[in-house]
């Protein structure tokens, strides 16, 4: 190569034959040098590049940038495309910041032009920002910064992208977000499915700010992770970037290790990144503090206030009824097409206006008292010929409104004359009516009373029928006790004591193993007798009868029947129940000799013809009396 | 504590919510679920001697007209892969879930649940086939449910 030079030099002199000749030898001795990475030769020209580049920049970026753009732009691509979480994680600290400064920049740009325009145009807000700037001493532009204030934030969560697993959390004083795990979860579910929609939708890459109530999640995502910001409000930009700037520097540290996070939450960065969102936490959240209002420029506010008030009053309320005026008059024309003119007069609205005919005007006025309820003072004009015509409508009308109240007279005479006959009417039929109850009352007590009669002497002629069928129900009461006795006669209702053997022969005393039969038979005859209060009335007497054998003489015997009727007498009468009953007093004894012997077979029973008989006797009279009574 | 985010997915009303209900600590409403088509819930558990806490994505069961929302696999470290014993099509699509699965998660791991064996006479239960890292369980009375997760979380760690 030298040698080859050397010969140059004799060859040719003229320098630019020389750089012909030179410069492709040059540049196959860097290429071979290049090929082999020679040390020497890529130390001298990293330093060279770099300074050449740097040069370069300065002096014509424009087209350092053209020469650059085909290499860089592709290995770029490339690289995005193979890693493209940690090129974000990369780029972001710088790229992030860039972008979100010129967007706040363009940003500001547009608040400015619109403030600007504002500013010509007449605002309370602004006048009351200067007021407020004269009397407080404060310049305007700083009470306008005092508006824009810094939202608090309460809490900020790192999340990691994919998974949606919480990798650190912060939270400011006493705010505490229950369940942050699920939260930062569910957050993320919810921020995939909001992005998935609006990628169907429109082109916008992510959703950032949503609003709940008067608070704010800011979400900023970068990379393998994102940040959730919980705000007492919507952050302005200015606090966004402030945000941003911070994830940016989080990201610029902690980056590789977002990238691996799988869940551990015993790594000890986790700790170093709480420890750092809680210090940008408190230095964000102390800068604010509550706003507080001079509080001498009260009492000037309301001054101006009320003076304003005062002046504004009345153009106000002149402006409103004008205002209405119109609309009234309006709203009249839109539905009646006629030009009607409202005017105010006291507490009544004077309307005034010409009418063209009455179909018209009774659109008008059904118009107006729709749009005036309470009532209105009409000054219309309307056509002579109009009222010509009405003038005749109008006696037309009363013509057959005269006819027809006089029809409705007649009408009415005639209801009246009928409801009055319908009311004697009634009255007559209320009369008899009343009549008939009365007749049908008295009717009523005469039946009760002759029921009552009725019955009186139905019982009576019970009683009688009773009392002459006496005999029949004595004998119908002994036949039951005494029917199956031989020594009882059915028809007579009599006791013939034949069978005892009562007395011996020329006794009057009778034997004393008899006298228990004797006292047995007579209780039950004097209890059936004596003991009924239906009955015993009109008993008169019991009988004892005596009777002696045929023997002897009938002197002899009328006399001893007599005593033995006597002395049965007396034993019976002093019987307890014969006193209780009153039997003395009726009971009376009678001798009847030999009479009627008793004979068995022929031949005389003398032992039974010593016997007595027993019978009753009935009191006619008082029988008879009481027929007469119970007859009357 | 490790902190882990898995998947329930299969066909519709094959029992997914159902065994969460069964196993989870807290949750937020099922009206997630219809609303943005997932719904997580929390469970801390022990597993060989480590703390766990799995955050269950509950996603909303595939329908002729709504295809599953793939949005939501990504970063789950397992997934519990649910069919109904009583409708062998829900048996059949599990492949295909876990084909959705593995095409976002490539290294991550999957059991199945052959759900509602409740209805399931008793005799006929032993003549189910069950692959590889399959359980037969019920929700209901409560088969085979902590041992699908735990199965799960085992491996995940390994």
């Amino acid at each position: 190569m030298i040698e080859r030079v050397r010969r140059l030099e004799f060859d040719c002199y003229d320098e630019e034959e020389i750089r012909k000749k030179l410069l492709p030898l040059f540049d196959s001795l860097l290429l071979t040098s290049l090929e082999k990475k020679g040390g020497q030769t890529l130390e001298i020209l990293s330093h060279s590049i770099a300074e050449i580049i740097a040069r370069k920049a300065q002096s014509d970026p424009e087209e350092l940038g053209r020469a650059l753009q085909p290499v860089i732009s592709p290995a770029i691509k490339e690289e995005i495309a193979d890693n493209r979480d940690q090129m974000i994680d990369v780029l972001y600290p710088i790229l992030g910041g860039m972008i979100a400064r010129y967007v706040t920049n363009a940003i500001r740009e547009l608040l400015e032009t619109i403030d600007r325009k504002i500013e010509e145009r007449l605002s309370f807000q602004k006048i009351k920002r200067k007021i407020k700037a004269r009397l407080s001493g404060v310049s305007e532009t700083e009470l306008l910064l005092e508006e824009s204030f810094t939202a608090r934030i309460l809490s900020i969560f790192i999340v990691q992208r994919e998974s949606g697993l919480l990798i650190a959390e912060s939270n400011w004083g006493d705010t505490e977000i229950d369940d942050p795990q699920m939260v930062a979860s569910m957050a993320s579910a919810i921020k995939d499915f909001i992005n998935d929609w609006i990628r169907e939708t429109r082109e916008v890459s992510e959703v950032q700010l949503v609003s709940y109530g008067t608070s704010s999640l800011y979400i900023e995502s970068a990379g393998s992770v994102y940040l959730i910001a919980f705000l007492e409000r919507e952050p302005d930009y200015e606090q966004r970037e402030r945000i941003n700037e911070f994830f940016a520097k989080l990201l610029k540290k902690y980056h590789t290790f977002f990238a691996k996070f799988d869940g551990d939450s015993r790594a000890e960065e986790i700790k170093e990144i709480e420890q750092t969102i809680n210090e940008f936490i408190a230095q964000t959240n102390e800068h604010l503090s509550p706003r507080e209002e001079t509080k001498s420029t009260v009492p000037v506010r309301i001054l101006l206030f009320v003076l304003m008030l005062l002046i504004l009053l009345p153009v106000g309320y002149k402006l409103y009824r004008d205002y209405r005026i119109y609309r009234l008059e309006e709203k009249i024309r839109q539905k009646t097409a006629l030009e009607i003119k409202i005017d105010p007069e006291g507490d009544h609205w004077i309307v005034s206006g010409t009418v063209p005919d009455l179909r018209r005007y009774d659109e008008l006025r059904s118009v107006l008292s729709r749009l005036f309820p309470q009532g209105y003072v009409e000054r219309l004009n309307v056509p002579l010929h109009v009222l010509e015509s009405m003038y005749r409508d109008l006696a037309d009308s009363v013509g057959k409104y005269r006819e027809k109240v006089s029809t409705l007279q007649k009408d009415l005479r005639h209801v009246v004359t009928k409801t009055e006959m319908n009311r004697r009417e009634t009255e007559q039929t209320r009369r008899m009516i009343d009549k008939l109850q009365e007749s049908l009352d008295r009717l009523r007590r005469i039946l009760q009373d002759q029921k009552r009669r009725l019955q009186h002497e139905k019982a009576k002629l019970s009683r009688a029928e009773n009392i002459a069928k006496i005999r029949s129900i004595i004998l119908e009461r002994l036949g039951k006790v005494f029917g199956n006795d031989s020594r009882y006669h059915r028809k007579d209702g009599s006791f013939d004591f034949k069978n005892g053997g009562l007395f011996d022969e020329g006794k009057a005393v009778p034997k004393a193993q008899s006298l228990a039969e004797l006292k047995k038979v007579f209780e039950k005859y004097i209890t059936i007798l004596l003991a009924d209060p239906e009955i015993r009335p009109y008993i008169r007497a019991i009988e004892i009868d005596g009777y002696t054998d045929s023997k002897g003489k009938k002197e002899t015997n009328l006399r001893l029947s007599a005593a033995r009727a006597e002395h049965v007498k007396s034993y019976l009468a002093s019987l307890p129940l014969a006193k209780k009953l009153g039997v003395d007093r009726i009971l009376i004894s009678r001798g009847m000799g030999s009479k009627d012997p008793v004979f068995v077979d022929g031949h005389e029973d003398a032992e039974a013809s010593r016997r007595i008989k027993m019978a009753f006797h009935l009191d006619d009279r008082a029988i008879l009396k009481s027929l007469q009574d119970s007859l009357k | 504590m490790i902190r882990k985010k898995i998947l329930l997915l299969g066909d519709f009303h094959v029992g997914k919510t159902s065994l969460i209900r069964r196993y989870v600590d807290n949750a937020f409403s099922d009206d997630y679920l219809t609303t943005i088509g997932v719904k997580i819930s929390k469970k801390t558990l022990t597993v060989d001697a480590m703390d766990y806490e799995l955050l269950i994505w509950d996603i909303e069961g595939a329908t002729p007209v709504k295809k599953i929302p793939t949005h939501y696999f990504a970063g789950a470290a397992g997934a519990i892969l649910v069919a109904d014993l009583t409708r062998p099509e829900t048996i059949e699509g599990l492949s295909e879930h876990a084909l959705r699965f593995h095409a976002v998660n490539p290294k991550s791991v999957c059991v199945r649940a052959y759900n509602k064996v409740d209805l399931i006479p008793e005799e006929s239960r032993k003549e189910i086939e069950l692959p590889p890292d399959t359980f037969i369980t019920s929700a209901k009375d409560d088969i085979n449910v902590v041992c699908l997760f735990e199965t799960l979380v085992r491996r995940i760690a390994s």
